[in-house]
């Protein structure tokens, strides 16, 4: 029985309520904020500043492991807060204001799809939950579900470790032991797992619906991002849409024609999807002009 | 397919320039060195030209106005091919601009004419002007080539003209003289034709027929007169048979009787209402008796004639017998129609025999009129076409004479032949710019073609209209360090070369233009 379950029943004993139990994927989301209130103890209306307070005080306690400095993130591809060019970090950063402002300030979970397969939408997930996490009274939580070809503990450099299957597989491994620090702050991971097997089970199994929805639930500032294979490609991704609150569809550039983008939008589907990333794009770095010649000129 | 701004295509066409700079910057080094290479060997090439007004009559033209048609469309240019490119200018050209120093050999020679002629460009810039250019390598010959051109041209214009108004000028005499012939030709067969029919003349055979029609319709009147006269006589003599040649009228006798009878019956009238001396009924009884008396007195002096004719042997007769004056008046007539119908057989009898006459002389006629007409016709178009010819033969012989002295002059020099300062064509400085602006033209042309061509997506407009997908976010590659730090030497190797290559520009024009080369 999950940590959720559980609390669902300790308020219903305690408070008397008719509260209803998890029982399908559907009406997951509809129960996420009474589940939010019900796990905190309180009413979903009355979100306290005190909970927000101990909220960040537990985010500052987080243990982040050991963290990668700015070379080490540059060389993973991974946008810092102090990149020389700004450009591509800032571009994330609007990327994560209109989610929040889509979600309407709650967390969410959030799903990355490329068209292709490739790198870009690990590489896309991993960024856009490093944004978040510049945030510091916001986490993010990376999910590798690219089973066949999982990419973020090799992006990482992280060691093969348990993670989402082996947790699916194993009642007896709980959800901390599959959370792993990425050594970037605030910013965790669960990773495809050691076993990859007969993996469209897993994403409709029960245990999946319940990780999910404990995931979203114990931290309300905690945003989730699933990395999925490639949609046109991939069983499992179509699967997860239902339990994401939306997808994102990473387009890389040059890669794809328009009917490979619309063939992943139709199989995603117009609720889910939120819009497209459009990725990859090469630019022609700026020219550093020398400081004399900005002096001279005034530039 | 959606429009694209400029701005777009612009920063997406630079994106992958950027990410294919060493393929770029191969071809700008192997395109601009080549054209370079292209330019420092292509030979400086110095055109003189002279231009030549040409007149665009032509002298048989005016002079063959309305008799002959001239060819209205003079191709001057190709007139001046011609003209140039004949073995005659050419020899004269090889040997004026300084061909033969070298003495070359005939066949050399003729390799020669063949690169004058491949040289040589002849166009037509309008208003009857010719413009005659020669290149060469070397500035005087060619000023000397395109001076000799033009001349030459002028002056064989000129013999050619001679000889063309010489030629027009015997062709009109010749026209002249054959249809003089002709006309005294077609003379003598007419006066010929004339002592043998001498009452062949024009319109005789309408007038012929005019004649014929006229006894024709004499002949018809004729003919119906003849049948009413006949028609007439036969009635005259129907009536003549049904009248009698004499008539009895009634005798004194009778008349008497007949008076007698009246006067018996008014006595028997009056007898019923009057007595015998009424005094009418005594009236009335004498005048009978007197009448009774006058009667017998009649009866016997007739039969008194009647003795007395018996006796003297001569035809008594009654005097009520006299002649009928209606017979006598039919058989007038009669008389009259016969005649009559004597007269008009006779008529008929000479017309025809007229018509006859006439047909006879019409064949006799027709034959000649046809030969006639033809002779006459001859006569007046070779007499018209021989005086025209007349006329023109004096202009020609005029023209001629303009020629002879050079006033009908129509070619001039328009502009002559300068010596070139300047080399034309293609030079070095072309080749040069057209190698730097070419070396970056073609490779990003090339690239920009890839971009309108390849159907894989590479503008985040074209997600956003022709897929209907909102683009959230458009987000650059991140080059790692160890990327950026391969791109920075990457571009310090570009920079460099693109350096060395205008250095290579720089030292080879130098050499090019202090005549190194």
């Amino acid at each position: 029985m999950s940590k959720i379950e559980e609390a669902l029943k300790k308020a219903k004993a305690s408070r008397g309520d008719n509260v209803t139990s998890i029982k399908s994927g559907t009406d997951l989301m509809a129960l996420r904020s009474s589940e939010r209130a019900l796990v905190a103890g309180k009413d979903p209306s009355g979100y306290s500043i005190a909970r927000r307070e101990s909220s960040t005080k537990e985010i500052a306690l987080m243990d982040n492991g050991e963290l990668l400095d700015q070379n080490e993130l540059a060389e993973l591809r991974v946008i810092h807060s102090d990149m020389v060019d700004s450009g591509v970090a800032n571009t994330y950063r609007d990327l994560r204001t209109k989610l929040i402002q889509r979600s309407q300030g709650r967390n969410f979970i959030a799903m990355l799809t490329s068209c292709v397969p490739g790198e870009d939408s690990s590489s896309t997930s991993l960024n856009l939950a490093t944004a978040f996490s510049f945030d510091e009274s916001k986490t993010s939580l990376l999910i590798d579900c690219n089973l066949n070809d999982p990419r973020l503990d090799k992006f990482l450099g992280l060691e093969a470790d348990a993670g989402l299957t082996d947790y699916l597989e194993n009642e007896h491994i709980d959800i901390e032991s599959i959370l792993h620090a990425t050594g970037i702050k605030r910013l965790k991971m669960i990773p495809a797992g050691t076993s990859k097997e007969t993996s469209t089970e897993y994403f409709t199994s029960m245990r999946m619906r319940q990780l999910m929805s404990s995931l979203l639930g114990r931290y309300d500032d905690r945003y989730i991002f699933i990395d999925a294979a490639p949609i046109a490609e991939s069983a499992d991704t179509r699967i997860l849409v239902e339990l994401c609150d939306f997808v994102l569809l990473v387009v890389p550039y040059g890669r794809v024609t328009k009917n490979r983008i619309t063939e992943a939008a139709e199989a995603i589907g117009k609720d889910k999807l939120l819009g497209v990333v459009f990725s990859d794009i090469p630019r022609m770095p700026k020219i550093k002009l020398p400081s004399a010649f900005n002096k001279i000129f005034g530039v | 397919m959606t429009r694209l701004p400029f701005e777009e295509i612009f920063h997406t066409l630079m994106g992958e320039c950027y990410a294919r700079r060493n393929t770029i910057f191969v071809m700008f080094v192997v395109i601009s060195l080549l054209l370079l290479a292209a330019g420092s060997v292509w030979p400086k090439r110095y055109t003189s030209f002279a231009i030549i007004h040409v007149d665009s009559t032509n002298i048989l033209q005016p002079l063959m106005q309305g008799a002959a048609e001239a060819t209205q469309a003079i191709d001057h240019v190709a007139n001046a091919r011609e003209i140039i490119y004949g073995e005659r200018i050419m020899e004269r050209v090889l040997s004026e601009a300084g061909w033969l120093k070298t003495n070359p050999s005939e066949v050399e020679q003729e390799k020669i004419k063949q690169d004058l002629k491949k040289n040589i460009l002849i166009t037509d810039i309008g208003d009857s002007l010719i413009k005659i250019e020669y290149r060469d390598s070397k500035p005087m010959r060619a000023y000397v080539t395109a001076k000799s051109l033009g001349e030459l041209f002028i002056n064989e214009g000129e013999r050619s003209k001679m000889e063309e108004s010489q030629a027009a000028y015997t062709f009109i005499e010749k026209q002249v003289n054959e249809y003089l012939t002709k006309l005294t030709s077609v003379e003598e067969e007419l006066r010929e034709f004339r002592s043998d029919n001498p009452d062949a003349r024009p319109g005789l055979e309408s007038e012929i027929s005019t004649r014929i029609a006229t006894l024709q319709s004499n002949l018809e009147r004729a003919r119906l007169e003849l049948r009413e006269t006949m028609i007439r006589r036969d009635s005259i003599k129907e009536q003549l048979s049904g009248e009698a040649a004499i008539t009895i009228s009634q005798s004194r006798e009778g008349q008497y009787r007949g008076k007698i009878a009246d006067l018996q019956a008014q006595l028997e009238t009056l007898r019923l209402d009057y007595n015998e001396t009424y005094p009418d009924i005594v009236r009335i009884k004498h005048q009978i008796e007197d009448l009774k008396q006058t009667m017998n007195e009649e009866i016997r002096r007739r039969s008194d004639a009647q003795h007395q004719a018996k006796k003297s042997g001569s035809t008594y007769v009654d005097e009520s017998i006299m002649l009928n004056p209606l017979y006598q008046q039919l058989r007038g007539d009669l008389s009259s129609a016969e005649t009559q119908i004597a007269t008009l057989n006779a008529r008929i009898a000479e017309t025809n025999k007229m018509i006859d006459n006439e047909y006879e002389r019409a064949r006799r006629i027709h034959g000649g009129e046809v030969e006639l007409t033809k002779l006459t016709r001859d006569y007046q178009v070779n007499q018209e076409i021989y005086q025209d010819l007349l006329r023109r033969k004096e202009n020609a012989h005029v023209s001629r004479s303009l020629d002879q002295e050079n006033q009908g002059l129509t070619f001039r020099i328009q502009e002559p032949a300068k010596i070139p300062l300047l080399p034309t064509g293609l030079r070095f400085l072309h080749f040069a710019a057209a190698g730097l602006l070419l070396g970056i033209c073609i490779p990003v042309g090339l690239l920009y073609v890839m971009l309108q061509i390849d159907p894989r997506v590479r503008f985040a407009k074209i997600i956003s209209t022709d897929v209907g997908l909102p683009v959230l976010a458009e987000i650059s590659r991140i080059p790692t360090i160890s990327e950026t730090q391969k791109a920075k030497a990457n571009m310090a190797i570009v920079y460099t070369g693109i350096v060395m290559v205008l250095a290579i520009y720089a030292i080879v024009s130098w050499i090019k233009f202090t005549g190194q080369i």
